[in-house]
């Protein structure tokens, strides 16, 4: 994509946001090498979405600002308690000689120079862990509901049919009308180059087709997609990445009927 | 802005303070559209800042500003928070009035007028605004939502953001011009006397 053409894709409020995926992201960071002139529209984007937040600004209750500061001392003071506790048997051989205090001294020193340090890691480690345990957490809520919905018995099973230049799509349609929910099961799907997704579209009678789901066809086995009502057949496309306004008809790549 | 960040990573605690000062109601903001609640809010904000100082080396101003990086970790653990509780993101009111803060009913930020600033956005814009940004929806469910296509998601998103770009550009084109208007005045004056 060029310079013009990433500025209009809306990847760059998305990258902002923290809302794009891990593609679009490597994306956006190597067109900032490309084109410097990027990080200025970053900037502006931060800067802008900094104001309009700050039209909804909230003041923190007193007490907030004192209660973080305890936390953070009291984390510290955990970590200091932790790195001064001497090692086991030190404290029984002190009084027997000045050398031999001496070089408990030492000990101690040393014990505590990596106790210290290696609170310090452990308190680092630790904070990632449950930074990534919250995440897992998150992520097996998310993907407990996504197997709930692709176990419902409402679910139809249609199979999209490729055109003549993408022979080897093999793409099924979960479709469910009660639960207006659809999922792409992926099966075989064409190769598109870092600069590409593929996007789904509603198609219906008497009406320009209307842009859908985006995405790269490596999220997984099965990928939710948008419901649209009324919809008569839904299409896939290969797009710009960021997805179109309009399909590019040569990239079709296959079609479902679902009513 | 850059002596925060230095303050912070030499763990100097009084750059957190400031960092608290400057930022803490407009995240805030953002958190409680996230999560309805102001107690939770203000558990999340706290949570937030302290993943900022525990995390400050991996902000890289290369790829965002501060307040970008700020903004991203206090969205992130809000919308986490929201889930947990209630295992997905709902559209209702919060919980406190939509501007809590007295000053922010005068001024957004370094003197822009707030009002000006929403008049600059047409009503859907702001509704695709408020539900991705400040209450945490995926791009997805606002298009639910709204019932509209993704794609109109997209674009009114792009379009008001460069709506509020265009608008900031021009107040400091205004300020710099009375800036200089004054420099100018007050020049002639000096060489008159």
């Amino acid at each position: 994509m060029d310079l013009n053409q990433i500025r209009k894709s809306g990847l760059l409020e998305l990258y902002v946001l923290g809302d794009c995926s891990l593609a679009e992201q490597v994306m956006i960071e190597e067109a900032m090498q490309k084109y410097p002139e990027l990080k200025k529209d970053l900037y502006e984007i931060g800067h802008a979405l900094e104001h309009y937040a700050a039209v909804r600004k909230v003041k923190p209750s007193g007490p907030v600002k004192d209660h973080l500061f305890d936390r953070l001392q009291e984390a510290g003071h955990r970590a200091a308690q932790d790195a001064h506790k001497p090692p086991e048997g030190v404290t029984r051989s002190m009084g027997w000689a000045l050398p031999l205090a001496l070089l408990g001294l030492v000990a101690l020193a040393l014990g505590w120079y990596f106790s210290h340090r290696n609170t310090q890691t452990l308190q680092s480690q630790l904070v990632d862990q449950q930074v990534a345990c919250d995440s897992l957490q998150q992520e097996n809520l998310r993907q407990y509901a996504t197997l709930e919905q692709l176990q419902d018995p409402g679910n139809r099973v249609l199979a999209f049919q490729p055109t003549g230049n993408f022979e080897n799509t093999d793409l099924l349609l979960l479709y469910n009308e009660a639960s207006r929910t659809n999922f792409i099961q992926v099966r075989g799907i064409p190769q598109i180059t870092p600069s590409q997704s593929f996007q789904l579209w509603s198609l219906k009678q008497g009406q320009d087709p209307i842009p859908l789901t985006v995405f790269q066809g490596d999220e997984g086995l099965f990928i939710p997609v948008s419901f649209e009502e009324g919809t008569q057949t839904y299409a896939i496309t290969i797009e710009p990445l960021g997805g179109s306004e309009t399909p590019t008809l040569q990239n079709l790549i296959g079609t479902v009927a679902v009513s | 802005m850059t002596e925060i960040v230095e303050m912070i990573r030499q763990r100097n605690e009084k750059g957190l303070s400031l960092l608290y000062d400057r930022y803490a109601p407009t995240l805030l903001g953002i958190i409680v559209g996230v999560v309805k609640r102001r107690d939770i809010g203000e558990e999340v904000l706290q949570q937030s800042l302290l993943k900022a100082w525990n995390h400050i080396d991996k902000f890289n101003e290369e790829k965002a500003s501060f307040f970008t990086w700020l903004m991203t970790i206090a969205r992130r653990t809000a919308i986490d928070q929201a889930r947990l509780v209630g295992n997905r993101i709902v559209a209702g009111p919060m919980e406190v009035p939509e501007t809590a803060d007295d000053s922010a009913a005068k001024g957004a930020s370094d003197g822009m007028d707030a009002d000006r600033l929403l008049r600059v956005l047409d009503h859907d814009q702001r509704a695709v605004l408020d539900m991705i940004y400040l209450q945490g929806h995926t791009h997805r469910d606002t298009a639910e939502i709204l019932q509209i296509p993704l794609g109109t998601v997209k674009s009114r998103l792009r379009l008001g953001i460069a709506a509020l770009r265009k608008e900031l550009q021009s107040e400091k084109k205004l300020f710099l011009g009375f800036l200089m208007t004054l420099i100018m005045v007050l020049l002639i004056r000096s060489l008159w006397i």
